[in-house]
This record gives structure tokens, sequence and C-alpha cells, in this order.
């Protein structure tokens, strides 16, 4: 009999609904400080281009449109994964992974998704309106297959960030006391927030190599935003959809190999 | 076919011995040191369906350890496990439909939300069917008389109430085997006794096999018939309850009042003396000689009322694990832990 | 006074047990100041001026490095977050049964933290500005040494006096955590350390440099920065020192009608 993943992951959602509204005054807050945060972007980028007609090539549209994407790839990641990767090594501190463990249905499933942060979902129709906003100051007419592909761009870089997080939160098996997954999420984030360009002409190229081949989170919000206000490059596209299958892949095998160990050398 | 059974279960880990101070802990980096801990040492047992074992032992004996070998949490190190006709360690999703584990110390409901919502998410994640959900559910609230406090978030409630929440949670799915460690740890004695009365009640309605294992003596005399006691990861008993009294304690405790409240000097001065509390003096006394000793006092003094019983049963097994060389089983060898 | 030395002596120990993890993480510190400097060059190039808001690049790049070294002293992490929790969670009936005062035990705690972390910090602060010596202003004169020195210590002050009255909130709002993040958000930008305000337009920066939080990062950054003519440095750490005592006395105020509050309430 196989579990009901479908099922599981309905109950999710609505347990995390019910938890959410124990604290109304919570989301209200949040939604709030997350409003007030891209007033402050809006107003950076209004400082930046007081000054200078492109940055590295983007004008103010374009970023306009980079900022709206790249919010929508954090904001998904946050609702969904953030808050999980980040209770990972608290399971293992407290030993509450071991519950984790005796259910029937995949462990790296019940890991990932049991909670949902619903007031980081604020952020994604302000991200699609400042999207929209940006395309009607182009003026530039989107073709469904551009629009689809963003959508897709979308789903790989939600993915390459779970996977790379995921992979981090589920080697506190090993390392109980490590810089958390707060911290590194911050790092990536601040990292992709900005034209990918800006990284070309810093050490050679080095750190540009190294953000979207090694640590590869540099695409992650610049990609989606290229196929749509700027240029389609095919070998880009292609590469991303693939690394993303990959990471997520060897997720899978790292969680296996850390389950492994935490069941043959806990006590 | 024994619905557990157990043969020559060994498990050792590794624990990571940090060094001293900052040198220390910078040549750890390095060459790390390991400290090789045995935590269940040649176990063998049999644990047929429906039998109700309780699991006896000083802290660290190793019977968490066997109860998450049982429920596929840790690998053994060496031996055969099997449940049921499953190896737990494959972590079948069919094995781990099939039990329930349930920790004193830890909960698995969710903390902010009214434990019928965590009931339902157990509903999705073991697929049971609504009208079945609905009546087992049903059944437990009864039986626990907790069907007020469904839909009160789980943090409102006292430790009792939750744990009773728990064992709801760990039931939902009508395990066939129930793992319990330390169930009513930290409870109050009265939801102690409610604890102890539904998982009576369940283990004979459904025949579920449960090992559980609790520092309260309470728990096992009144659930268990069987026990195994373990200590230093070695079982040095495996029989009835009433067998360690007869094997493992060789006195019988007499209590002697006396008429008018005058107690003999020479009597309260016997070394054989446990206590002394006016009117009253109990005495320990060889098993052998008890019943002769208690008729010569009888017949010497001014006796208004007199009682032989067995010890208490904390106290004998106490005294077993501190005194388990003395004590000449064969099993028991000091261990070498280096 | 003994009392809090010995408070002083023990925080002092504890924080020394987690240097091994200190170097590395204050290493990752600088990341997300590379990514804005970088963002910096591209404003820069694509505008072609020597100069963008008053500052020349290289004053841009020092800005965000002598930024880092003003919040070491200001910055004051999770102290507001304890506040509230210590009053919420009822912890803070400990200290009141002890012959101690909540808010001096906390001061000591920290000035012994912050001690710790600018010791140790130094060492890899020191690597960076080195390698950063030529966006560097130079040597600072004996005065500017001076007010620098004073202007850190009173920011210390000053982001102390803030935090610990946002924390002190938590007597009569019960969610203050997620109001704390608003907070946060609020403070990296009208302190000054997202960007230098001195880019904001005219009239919205007259009213930014009134509140205490320029105060907290902007203006001793721009002392250190030998940006400041003297008598406007001694203006800014006056006022800074004016703050300091509205705050101490606010903080006074609060403290002892929270606590009134509190005892009504029975904690």
């Amino acid at each position: 009999m196989r579990a009901e993943y479908g099922k599981i992951l309905v109950r999710f959602f609505k347990n995390s609904l019910i938890r959410e509204m124990t604290f109304r005054g919570h989301f209200i807050v949040n939604v709030a400080s997350e409003i007030g945060w891209v007033a402050m972007m809006l107003i950076f980028i209004k400082v930046i281009f007081a000054n200078t007609p492109d940055v590295r090539g983007w004008t103010e549209s374009q970023y306009l449109f980079l900022m709206g994407t790249h919010m929508l790839v954090t904001s998904i990641f946050e609702a969904f994964f953030f808050g999980n990767c980040w209770r990972i090594s608290e399971l293992v501190r407290t030993g509450h992974l071991d519950f984790v463990l005796v259910r029937p249905a995949n462990t790296q499933f019940l890991l990932s998704l049991e909670r949902i942060n619903y007031p980081a979902l604020a952020n994604v129709p302000v991200g699609l309106g400042l999207c929209g906003y940006s395309l009607l100051e182009i003026g530039q007419a989107v073709s469904a297959g551009q629009v689809s592909l963003f959508a897709l761009l979308i789903v790989a870089s939600v993915a390459i960030l779970y996977a790379l997080l995921f992979t981090f939160a589920i080697m506190s098996v090993w390392l109980i006391r490590q810089t958390g997954v707060d911290h590194l999420w911050f790092y990536a984030v601040s990292l992709a927030r900005y034209p990918a360009e800006i990284y070309r002409h810093f050490a050679g190229g080095t750190l540009w190599f190294v953000l979207v081949f090694v640590f590869p989170v540099l695409m992650v919000s610049n990609l989606p935003a290229n196929v749509m206000v700027r240029a389609f490059e095919p070998t880009m596209v292609a590469y991303i959809l693939v690394v993303a299958v990959v990471l997520v892949y060897l997720s899978t095998r790292v969680c296996h190999i850390a389950l492994s160990w935490y069941r043959s050398a806990s006590s | 076919m024994a619905a557990i059974s157990v043969r020559q279960l060994k498990k050792v880990y590794k624990v990571h011995q940090k060094g001293q101070g900052l040198t220390g802990s910078i040549k750890s980096l390095f060459r790390r040191q390991y400290k090789h801990v045995q935590a269940v040492d040649g176990v063998s047992f049999e644990v047929e369906e429906g039998e109700m074992v309780g699991f006896l032992g000083p802290n660290g004996a190793g019977k968490t350890t066997t109860l998450k070998i049982l429920s596929g949490l840790i690998y053994p190190t060496e031996g055969e496990v099997q449940v049921l006709g499953f190896i737990p360690s494959r972590r079948d999703n069919a094995y781990r439909r099939q039990f329930a584990l349930l920790m004193g110390q830890k909960n698995q409901l969710w903390w902010d939300l009214p434990a019928v919502e965590s009931f339902r998410l157990h509903k999705e994640i073991y697929s049971i069917e609504d009208a079945k959900f609905e009546r087992v559910q049903g059944e437990l609230t009864e039986l626990l008389d907790v069907r007020d406090l469904l839909h009160q978030p789980v943090r409102e409630l006292s430790l009792g109430e939750r744990m009773k929440m728990e064992l709801i949670a760990a039931l939902l799915h009508s395990p066939s085997i129930l793992f319990l460690d330390e169930p009513t740890i930290g409870l109050d004695v009265v939801a102690q006794t409610s604890i102890r009365k539904c998982l009576r009640e369940y283990n004979e309605r459904r025949k579920v096999t449960i090992l559980l294992t609790s520092h309260y003596m309470q728990d096992i005399e009144s659930l268990c018939e069987r026990v195994l006691v373990i200590n230093d990861g070695k079982l040095i008993h495996d029989g009835l309850l009433a067998d360690i009294l007869d094997r493992l304690a060789g006195y019988k405790v007499l209590t002697l009042r006396f008429q008018n409240g005058r107690m003999p000097e020479e009597l309260t001065q016997r070394a054989d003396v446990v206590e002394v509390r006016p009117p009253q003096v109990t005495l320990r006394l060889p098993k052998s000689t008890a019943a002769k000793e208690a008729s010569r006092l009888l017949a010497r003094y001014d006796i208004s009322d007199l009682s032989v019983e067995d010890p208490p049963i904390e106290e004998v097994i106490a005294q077993m694990f501190r005194a388990r060389d003395g004590m000449a089983e064969s099993v028991v060898r000091t261990r070498d832990l280096s | 006074m003994k009392k809090y030395w010995v408070v002083f002596r023990i925080a002092l120990s504890e924080r020394l047990v987690y240097r091994a993890d200190f170097f590395i993480s204050t290493f990752l510190r600088f990341i997300p100041i590379i990514t804005t400097i970088l963002l910096w060059k591209a404003i820069f190039d694509g505008s072609g001026k020597a100069q963008v808001g008053g500052l020349a690049y290289s004053q841009m790049v020092s800005y965000y490095l002598l930024v880092m070294v003003v919040r070491a002293f200001g910055s004051m992490p999770r102290l507001a977050t304890g506040i509230s929790t210590d009053i919420r969670d009822g912890e803070l009936r400990k200290y009141l049964l002890q012959p101690i005062d909540y808010l001096t035990y906390l001061v000591t705690l920290r000035i012994a933290h912050k001690l710790v972390y600018i010791v140790m910090a130094a060492g890899p602060y020191s690597i960076v500005f080195w390698l950063c010596r030529d966006y560097m202003p130079g040597w600072p004169s004996g005065v500017n040494a001076v007010l620098s020195v004073v202007t850190l210590v009173l920011a210390l002050c000053l982001g102390f006096g803030i935090n610990a009255l946002i924390g002190l909130m938590g007597f009569w709002f019960l969610e203050v955590a997620s109001f704390i993040h608003v907070f946060m958000t609020a403070q990296y930008f009208l302190s000054g350390h997202m960007f230098p305000l001195g880019l904001l337009p005219d009239g919205v920066q007259q009213w930014v440099l009134l509140l205490p939080f320029a105060y907290e990062t902007y203006y001793p950054t721009m002392i250190m920065l030998q940006r400041l003519e003297t008598g406007e440095a001694l203006r800014v750490i006056a006022v800074q020192f004016v703050w300091v005592c509205v705050l101490f006395v606010a903080g006074r105020v609060a403290w002892n009608r929270g606590l009134r509050r509190y005892a009504a309430f029975g904690g």
C-alpha cells in the first residue's frame, strides 16, 4: 500500500493554516513587514536610477522585473521549504526525528513539507504585480511560450534553492552545532538579488563562475527574468534545468546516507 | 511464530571523544578519538502475540536502544531481529504501519494545534479509512475520557492530558505492536492509573503486543506478567515478575506490633532490624528460617499483630543491580568499557 | 557593582568558547558587502560620474566597510526578542527575585559580548581592510580618532537603548516578536545600513535624519569616513548623547510602569 501523498500534503496545508489562524496578529504584522521591505527596495531602485541610466545593461524597468522575479522565487521557497529546512537541525538535536522516521511515508517528503509559512506567500502577488508593472512600462508583448518557460524556470529555481538548503540542513545529523540554515539562506538571497552581470567584472569573473557553477545561486532570479525581459539563452536555460534535477536527486542521496548514518551511530 | 524474536542482538556505537581545551579541540579536528560503547550485548528473547512484557533496568542499560532497534530507528550491529516477520531496519512501510512508538519524554503532536488535527494528519499518513478513523478515535477518547479536550490546543493541556492524546495518536492506526518508552514519566498518579487502565483494556480487546519500559514499578506490576531485566546491555532475567522475588530475594519482611506499645529492648537491638517505629518493629529474615523465627517470637513476646511479606519489588531490583556480581548470576559479568 | 563584574567575567568566558566557528562566520559576514559594493561599481560605471550622492566610489566602498565596524558596536542581536520573551514566559520573575537590576545586568552582558566580539573580530577585519586599503580614507588624525571612538561607544549605547525599549513593549503587547521583525527591517533602511542616507531625495532625507536611527549607523560612519568637519562631528556626538539620555529615561519609565503592570497581572 502506498502512502497517499496528495492527501498528506493537503493535511499539512490545512494544519498550517489552522495554526496560522491562532496567531492572527502575526499574519498582519508579517504582511506589513514584507510590504515595508518592498517599499524600501523601491526607494533604493529610485536612488540607483536617479544616478545611472542602467546597471550593467539592465534598465530601470528590467531591474524592476528582476526584483519581482526575485520576490517570487524567494517567497515561494520561504513559504514551503525554509521553515522545514530550518527545523531539521532542531529535530535532530531533540531526538524528535525518531517520530518522523517511524512513519510509513517517505522521510524526506515529511521533513520537507510539514509546515507551510503562509505569510510569506503575501509576496507572491506583490512580486507578480512588480513584474506586470515592469512589462507595461517596457511595453513589450510576451508570448505564451515565454510565460510558460518563465514559470518552469521559477520552479527550477525554487528546486535548486530547496536542494541546496535541504542538503545543508540534513547534514546537521553529522554536525549538530553549525552555522545555521538561516545564515546560508541570508547569504544565498543577498547574492542572488542583483543582476548577475555585476559579478562578471570582479576578480576576473571568478566569483561569477563560482556562483553559477559551484554554488549555483546566481541564476535563480536572473535567468527567469532574462527570459522574459532580456535575452533568451538556450544553453543557460538547459543548464539550469539540468542543475535543478541533479541537485534534487543529490539531495535525496545525501538524505539517504545521512539517515543511514544516523541509524547506525545514534544510541 | 513469535511476534517478536530477537537473537544474539548486539549494538555498539561510537562516541566522539572531544579533546579538552583549545589545543584538544584542534587536535580532535584532525584525529578523531572514539570510544566504543556497547549498548546491547548479546540479548535474545521472544515475545508472543498479545503478550505484555516489561523492560526493567537502570538508566543506560540498553532498554531504549533495544526498543529503537525493534522499531527500525537504529541498525543492530550484530544479531537477528524479526518483528511480525519483518526485519525492522529495512523500514518497510508495511512494517511501519504495524507498530507504534510512544516516548514519554517527547511529543509528536503539533504543539499549537488541537490534538484532533494531529490525529487527522495521522489518518492520512497511515491511510486510515474515514469510518474506521472515527470509530477508533471515538473509542479511545471515551476510554481515556478526553473527548472535551480534543479541540483545545495541545499547548494548553496538562502533562497528563497531553500524554493521553499522545497515546491516542499512537493507537489510531490500530497497531499490532506497541513500543512504550517511559509512557507515564512525570505524570500524576491519577493520569498514570488512567493510562495503565487504557493499556490493559486495549490489550485485552485487541490482543495487541506491548513492550514497555518504565521507571515506575507500578506500571510493570499492574500491566506485565513477564519482565525482561536488562543491565549493562545484558539480559539477566526473563520470566514472570513473581519469579524475580522467588529467585532473587532471599528474605522476607516481618513486621511485629506490640501490645501496649512496650517494645523489648533486645529486639530493637538486633542486627536484622530494618525499621523501628513504636509500637512496630520490622525485621528482615532469611526465607528459610522466617516461619520458624516468627512462631518463636510469637510465643516469646506479647505481640498483638504480625505479618510476613515479600520485600518490595523495587528494592529487590535495585539490590540486584547494585550487587549484580554478588548474585552469582552466570550471565552477569563485568564489562570492559574501554 | 561587584556582582556586575562577576556577570561580566562569566559572560566573557562563555563567549570565548565559541571561537572555532567565529573566524569563518566573521568572513562570511562580508559576502553581502561584496555584493553591494559590486552593485555600486556597476552604478558608478553606468553613471560616468566621479561622485554619487557626494561620495566617490572609493568612499562608497569604505562606507560599507566602516558600517560593519559601526554595526559591530551598535547592533544588538536578539536583545529585543530576549527581553520580550523573558516577560512573556515569566522568566523575568527569576531576575526580580534576585538582588540584581535586570537592565543593568543586560547592559553588562552586552558589553562583555561586544568586547569579546570586537577583540576577536579585529583580526579578520584588519585583513579585509588591508586588502581594501586603496579604498580606505587613510589614517585618521588624532582628533578624528578620538571622535570616532566616542561616537562608536555612543552608537553602542544608542543601539542598546533603542532595542531594549522595543523589547520592553512586551509588557503591553503579547505578540511583540513579529513587530520586532518589522522594526529591524525599518532600522536597516533608516539607519543608513542599506545605503548612505545622503543619497535620499532631500524631502525624505531631512525627516529621516531627524530620527535616532541615523545616529546609530549613518553619522558615526560618516565621522569615521572623515567626511564631517570637527564642528559637525561634535554636533553629531552631542545629539547622540542627548538621544542616549532620552532613551535611558524612557527605558526606566517603561520598565517601572511595565513592572507595575506585570505585578498587577501576576506575571
